[in-house]
């Protein structure tokens, strides 16, 4: 492992932007911030003149739904397994992300219908598990996301865990809501989904009357996964009530609150709330639902995620910095230090500091619009980027 | 612009392989290929150590939807299309993407409910273009892929071509009961999405029923393009006298076509045909149409694309040459040279070879997978990766 110095960045630590620091990189962990630059000649290392740019924590994202999409992009079109985790990790390394949590569902009949993979699920989660162990350009785990009507799953949820597959867990509840049956929503389900009316209907009436798993197996799942130090989410809250009761059941995390009352009262209640990047960036939800910007700035969500969209996270921190919303090492706390804390790993993560891994990211930010230069993982220069000087071509001979 | 050596590549050529061999580049252009290591004294110039890897030309997608769903990933989920266009043109380079065609639709309904983007086709043009012309990345270009059942669009054609936005142009139709989707198969799919044959029939003449603009329309395109040496490219061929009618009005590319007979047809008359790479990687067509390696083996599919997944490429390459399907250059050819060679740019890029634009890869070629380690575009090192040497250790808390 290579040491490093970065002379000459704009720093973000969790409290503060250190213009003009420095710092030294041993054996893969940060050992020394410093205000001014090091004579680089009087260290054996490499050394990365920044230029002022910014250095900023790596990006730590605990839901992305990308990998099933790359190993799958079109219905029934699978893609060899070790193809897609390489190229998937490959971009994320282009977006900032140093540590991802690719987000595996199970139990979700509606999803697998999507996709009509040639894959079970126990060999996505087993070849996922596989590549994320090799080498690797960032680090990589997995977060299982387990639909409660999946009961034949329930067991396979523990299997897993034993492994030690799993380091983050959600439970996901796509429970068509009443009011889907009717009016607006009703007609625009139908047409998305190219159905009649009485299929329609029938699709969602099915799908309503579908058995899930006891509260009392629910409980059990959660203890389970306490004692193997996994932490769990929710998914999709609609109600303060709802965020309550997963509350009082030891669930921690509140992912994707659909409602500010729900997003709320996670927040007073103590629990991380988890919000889409991919809304932030397109300044709402495209489904009608909270605006994270809005709930940011409340302070009712503390951690964003890419969800769909990998690349919204590295502009939703500059966007939020832009619209005054957070000055810049609050905004990129969202993305690191407080997805660490929620996913226990801020001992050696989430943060420029003394002690911690040197996983950092070096942005260049201009015109509003930030671009990755470095990403730093464990003090390994995994991916560098540069755009071309400008040329005129000759488009034909 | 820096100039520099690359030394101890295994340099594909069109031709060969040359192991041991040197490349010298000043100021983008490729100065010297040779056979033996070149002088690292050069005043002015790096040196890059390439330690035995694979050095080969960049690779050249002449037709990738990408852009599209960079633009809206889910339905009604529109991203601002500068962060779109940068975004994907990082992870096209990383695939070892040096230069694409951004198969844009127009006059493709389906396509556009799919999307139900905020933005106007137009809209999407002028924005991919513009950002296009600014520091980039890789070398980016608008294929045009105009579906001609699209009558409302046809015009808008004329005017972006006028505009000088569109380097590559193909005709599709996408009407069912031929094509992609012959009459069985367009069956099936409806009964996958739960929708009963008579339903899928009435859905079908329905499209059946939708005008097309006429042949004298396509061929007054067909001429103004050829006018501006716009390569054309037809688009799901499925049957000789297509591929006939095609090349008499000057279409020179034959893009996916449906069975052997149809591809043998084109290669016969010379047009480029281009398969998917996706194709080539997955082992055959989800809509259980050609074989893209059958036709490669057959010597009647000389290019292939990305079409859906860019990384395909990359990938399907070196399994053709893994599985003897083709020598690892010639497999290189189909998205290098043969690529440049369908869009007229042959002279300029698509082969590590002096006067040539430096557009080339570095791989590393272990345990049969493909590693992208640097991609050059113009001399310049777009991306470069280094994966970690040391495994991970974990990181939890309670370690």
């Amino acid at each position: 492992m290579k040491n490093l110095i970065i002379n000459n960045a704009s720093i973000v630590t969790p409290n503060e932007v250190i213009h003009n620091g420095s710092l030294l990189v041993e054996n893969g962990t940060i050992t020394f911030i410093s205000r001014k630059p090091f004579n680089s000649e009087l260290y054996p290392f490499d050394c990365i003149e920044a230029g002022g740019k910014y250095l900023l924590p790596g990006i730590i994202d605990l839901h992305t739904d990308a990998i099933e999409v790359e190993i799958c992009p079109r219905p029934a079109a699978d893609f060899p397994i070790e193809v897609a985790f390489r190229e998937l990790e490959k971009r994320m390394c282009g977006t900032g992300i140093t540590t991802v949590f690719h987000s595996m569902h199970l139990g979700s009949r509606e999803y697998e219908k999507d996709f009509r993979s040639k894959y079970s699920r126990p060999e996505v989660f087993a070849k996922v598990h596989e590549a994320c162990h090799k080498h690797s350009l960032i680090n990589n785990k997995i977060h299982l996301r387990y639909e409660i009507a999946g009961l034949n799953e329930y067991e396979l949820c523990f299997e897993l865990v034993k492994k030690g597959s799993i380091s983050f867990f959600s439970f996901m509840d796509h429970t068509p809501p009443e009011d889907l049956l009717h009016g607006e929503k009703f007609e625009k389900f139908r047409i998305r989904k190219r159905l009649s009316r009485e299929q329609a209907i029938h699709e969602i009436t099915e799908r309503m009357q579908r058995p899930k798993i006891t509260k009392q197996q629910m409980l059990d799942l959660i203890n389970f996964l306490k004692d193997h130090h996994i932490p769990v989410a929710s998914h999709d809250d609609r109600t303060a009530a709802v965020v309550e009761e997963n509350h009082g059941m030891g669930i921690t995390m509140a992912e994707f609150p659909i409602s500010s009352e729900a997003a709320q009262k996670a927040t007073e209640l103590g629990m991380d709330t988890v919000g889409g990047a991919a809304n932030v960036l397109r300044g709402g939800s495209n489904l009608g639902n909270i605006n994270v910007q809005d709930s940011v700035s409340k302070g009712h969500i503390n951690i964003l995620c890419s969800d769909y969209y990998p690349p919204a996270l590295l502009h939703s921190i500059f966007i939020l910095y832009r619209n005054n919303i957070l000055p810049l090492h609050e905004s990129a706390r969202l993305t690191s230090l407080n997805p660490a804390r929620a996913a226990f790993i801020d001992a050696r993560k989430g943060s420029i500091e003394t002690g911690k891994d040197a996983d950092m990211i070096l942005v260049d930010y201009k015109n509003n619009k930030p671009v990755i230069e470095k990403t730093i993982v464990g003090g390994n220069i995994s991916g560098e980027y540069s755009l071309k000087p400008a040329k005129i071509y000759e488009y034909y001979n | 612009m820096k100039n520099f050596i690359i030394n101890n590549a295994r340099i594909v050529t069109p031709t060969e392989v040359i192991d041991g061999g040197g490349i010298a580049v000043k100021n983008g252009i490729i100065a010297q290929v040779s056979g033996s290591p070149i002088h690292d004294d050069l005043p002015g110039f790096e040196n890059l150590d390439a330690k035995g890897l694979i050095l080969m030309p960049g690779i050249i997608d002449i037709h990738t939807d990408a852009m599209d769903y960079e633009i809206n990933p889910r339905t009604s989920a529109d991203f601002p299309i500068d962060v779109a266009f940068s975004e994907l043109e990082k992870k096209l380079c990383g695939a070892g993407i040096t230069t694409v065609y951004h198969s844009i639709h127009l006059g493709y309904r389906d396509a556009e409910f799919n999307l139900c983007s905020k933005y106007s086709r137009l809209q999407v043009f002028e924005n991919v273009y513009a950002e296009a012309r600014k520091h980039t990345m890789i070398n980016n270009k608008i294929h045009l892929r105009y579906e001609i059942s699209g009558k409302e669009d046809y015009d808008l054609c004329f005017e972006l071509i006028e505009k000088g936005y569109i380097s590559l142009f193909s005709f599709m139709d996408h009407t069912p009961g031929q094509g992609q989707y012959p009459l069985d198969k367009y069956l099936l799919a409806a009964r996958r999405r739960g929708v009963s044959e008579q339903e899928a029939m009435q859905e079908l003449e329905m499209k059946r029923a939708r005008p097309s603009i006429s042949k004298e329309q396509i061929k007054a395109l067909a001429c103004f393009l050829k006018d501006r040496n716009i390569p054309i490219a037809s688009h799901d061929d499925d049957s000789v006298e297509k591929v006939n009618e095609n090349h008499e009005m000057g279409i020179s590319i034959c893009e996916f076509p449906i069975n052997m007979e149809t591809a043998r047809r084109a290669t016969e008359l010379n047009m480029s045909v281009t398969g998917g790479a996706s194709n080539v990687l997955r082992g055959g067509s989800t809509g259980g149409n050609l074989h893209a390696r059958d036709a490669i083996a057959e010597g009647v599919m000389d290019t292939i694309c990305s079409d859906y997944y860019p990384p395909a490429i990359l990938h399907s390459i070196f399994m053709l040459g893994e599985h003897h399907v083709l020598p690892l250059n010639q497999a290189i050819n189909l998205a290098t040279l043969n690529a440049a060679r369908a869009v007229n740019m042959h002279q300029s890029t698509g082969s590590i070879e002096a006067g040539k634009d430096a557009d080339m890869i570095l791989i590393d070629y272990s345990n049969n997978f493909p590693t992208v380690i640097k991609t050059i575009v113009s001399g310049n090192i777009s991306s470069k990766f280094s994966l970690k040497t040391n495994r991970v250790p974990e990181f939890s808390n309670m370690l």
